[in-house]
């Protein structure tokens, strides 16, 4: 659905003056931003049969689309304690579209305190975005699902 | 009759409005706003840096990568030349169907507008760096038929080529040790490439209508659109409308990734695999990031470590090409089957039936009419290439 450009109340007074107007753009569209920003920020899941608990850290820099990057998730059990020994497979896509990721990621280091470094991931167009995640854990398994809004 | 003719007045005047009205009038919500600065030339960043080539951006390598360029001598029969088939007043293309070098290719030559923004190379991506692309084609014997001792010779026996090349990589191998040989191979790719990443797209009609609106003014009269293009903007941008950005995104208006379309011809079913077969020969290619003539750590070749590679989705799939540039690349699609744009346009309207793999693209609600929008806006996407003079024509005193 598109979105409207809303001036609001503080707005109408001075619409007629092109500067307010960049100015109250320039507020709307860093909104916008924050908005879609804090989509991707650090978000914490149970995984599907609560075995585990899983963090996806924020991003040093806002996700671009088409850019190669890193991750970094933190697995725990569903009591806090840090899972050093975990297997992960990344899997994920774009449900609405059908489609799959357009890299193969995997988590390549264990960085201490249940982090894992996770290379290779990259969203090649905006939109709703899913990350899943495999663990293998002291003889258990689960999954963990991240929504991931890429503007 | 006074009422229709009143209304055919205001019909008349409602005509002649739109088409005067200056196209920055247009209401472009937030949403779109951000999608036009997304595909706007002013978004591009500089061109990515290359730590598999130390000479990329050494004026040097550009001049002496031109030169090899536009040579002949660097194919079996002294005529074929990259410049052969990227003609530069093409946008780098050839305007055949597919390539025809030493004897015809397989596939549609692309336009080099920008291609130093992609981590992928061919239409497979059989590829994963500007100056091991530039060396495929040298050794094919269906485009320059040379071998890579033959490329070499050439540098080796021309005082000329070979005091740039010592200038920039030292000696020449003397004896024909197959890794020396190599190595001096890829480095002519490396001052080749230095060459390409000079071509990249400057700004279009449609660039300059974008600059003007984020800045609500109203454009001068080389950055206005017509309300035809300014509709067929409309839709490309819309996800639920022409669902174009999903490939097309970025100044570049590509993700230089791939996809099966439904454009594989059934005739050559076993050259349409596509991806499939592009990132294997990827893999296995002596001249990729993990090799051992690339000079970089493993960690510097993520594209390469973790490229999808066994997944149905790269069945007949194939690299998303930039739409910048389009009025001179034609004809379109990996095997140039389509001669007009009008046509091109249509494949997304008819989506044909991948014979190989499943094609990605979904049914598209739109009236016919909107398509001849589509193609008008694309053609408001046409980039010179930013490059000076004369790299745009054959280097002088040869």
């Amino acid at each position: 659905m598109p979105v409207r450009v809303h001036l609001g109340k503080i707005a109408q007074a001075r619409y007629d003056l092109p500067m307010n107007k960049i100015f109250i753009l320039t507020i709307v569209f860093s909104l916008i931003w924050a908005v879609g920003a804090a989509q991707s920020q650090t978000a914490r899941v149970e995984t599907a049969a609560k075995r585990f608990s899983v963090t996806l850290e924020e991003p040093e820099r806002p996700v671009a689309i088409n850019v190669m990057h890193s991750r970094i998730v933190r697995i725990t059990t569903s009591n806090g304690a840090a899972i050093a020994d975990a297997k992960i497979k990344v899997d994920g896509g774009m449900a609405a579209h059908g489609h799959g990721l357009p890299t193969a990621p995997q988590a390549t280091q264990y960085l201490g305190d249940g982090r894992y470094l996770i290379e290779g991931v990259k969203f090649n167009m905006s939109g709703k975005w899913q990350l899943k995640l495999s663990i293998d854990a002291a003889g258990q398994s689960d999954t963990a699902s991240f929504e991931l809004a890429l503007k | 009759m006074t009422m229709r003719r009143g209304g055919a007045f205001v019909a008349l005047l409602l005509t002649l409005f739109a088409n005067t009205t200056p196209a920055a009038a247009t209401d472009w919500t937030a949403e779109e706003m951000d999608a036009l600065r997304s595909l706007w030339i002013g978004s591009l960043p500089p061109v990515p840096a290359d730590p598999s080539n130390p000479v990329a951006d050494d004026p040097r390598a550009v001049e002496f990568g031109h030169r090899l360029f536009f040579d002949t001598r660097l194919s079996a029969n002294n005529a074929i030349a990259c410049a052969t088939c990227h003609k530069p007043e093409l946008a780098f293309t050839d305007g055949k169907l597919v390539a025809e070098g030493i004897a015809t290719a397989t596939r549609n030559t692309p336009t080099l507008l920008g291609i130093a923004y992609s981590p992928w190379f061919f239409w497979d991506g059989r590829k994963d760096s500007l100056w091991s692309q530039a060396l495929g084609p040298l050794e094919n014997p269906v485009e320059h038929g040379m071998d890579r001792a033959g490329v070499v010779a050439v540098v080796k026996h021309d005082a000329d080529y070979r005091r740039r090349y010592t200038d920039l990589f030292g000696a020449l191998p003397e004896q024909s040790d197959a890794a020396d040989l190599a190595r001096a191979f890829a480095n002519l790719g490396r001052a080749m490439a230095a060459y390409e990443r000079k071509l990249v797209p400057g700004p279009s009609r449609f660039d300059r209508y974008v600059a003007a609106t984020l800045k609500g003014e109203l454009p001068e009269p080389e950055g206005r659109l017509t309300p035809d293009e300014i509709e067929g903007l409309r839709v490309f941008i819309a996800d639920n409308k022409g669902q174009c950005m999903r490939c097309h995104n970025g100044p570049l208006l590509t993700d230089n990734s791939f996809h099966n379309i439904g454009s594989d011809i059934e005739s050559v079913k076993e050259e349409e695999q596509g991806r499939f077969d592009g990132i294997r020969l990827a893999l296995a290619d002596e001249f990729n990031c993990l090799g051992s003539y690339s000079g970089v750590p493993v960690a510097a070749c993520a594209e390469l470590r973790f490229a999808k590679q066994s997944s149905e989705e790269l069945l007949g799939a194939f690299k998303t090409p930039t739409l910048r540039g389009l009025a001179q690349t034609r004809p379109y699609m990996h095997r140039g089957q389509y001669s007009r744009l009008e046509t091109a346009v249509r494949h997304y309207m008819a989506q044909p039936q991948s014979s190989i793999g499943k094609s990605e693209l979904e049914p598209l609600a739109l009236p016919q009419s909107i398509f001849d929008q589509i193609e008008a806006f694309l053609l408001t996407l046409d980039s010179p290439v930013a490059a000076p003079d004369e790299l745009r024509m054959p280097p002088r005193g040869r």
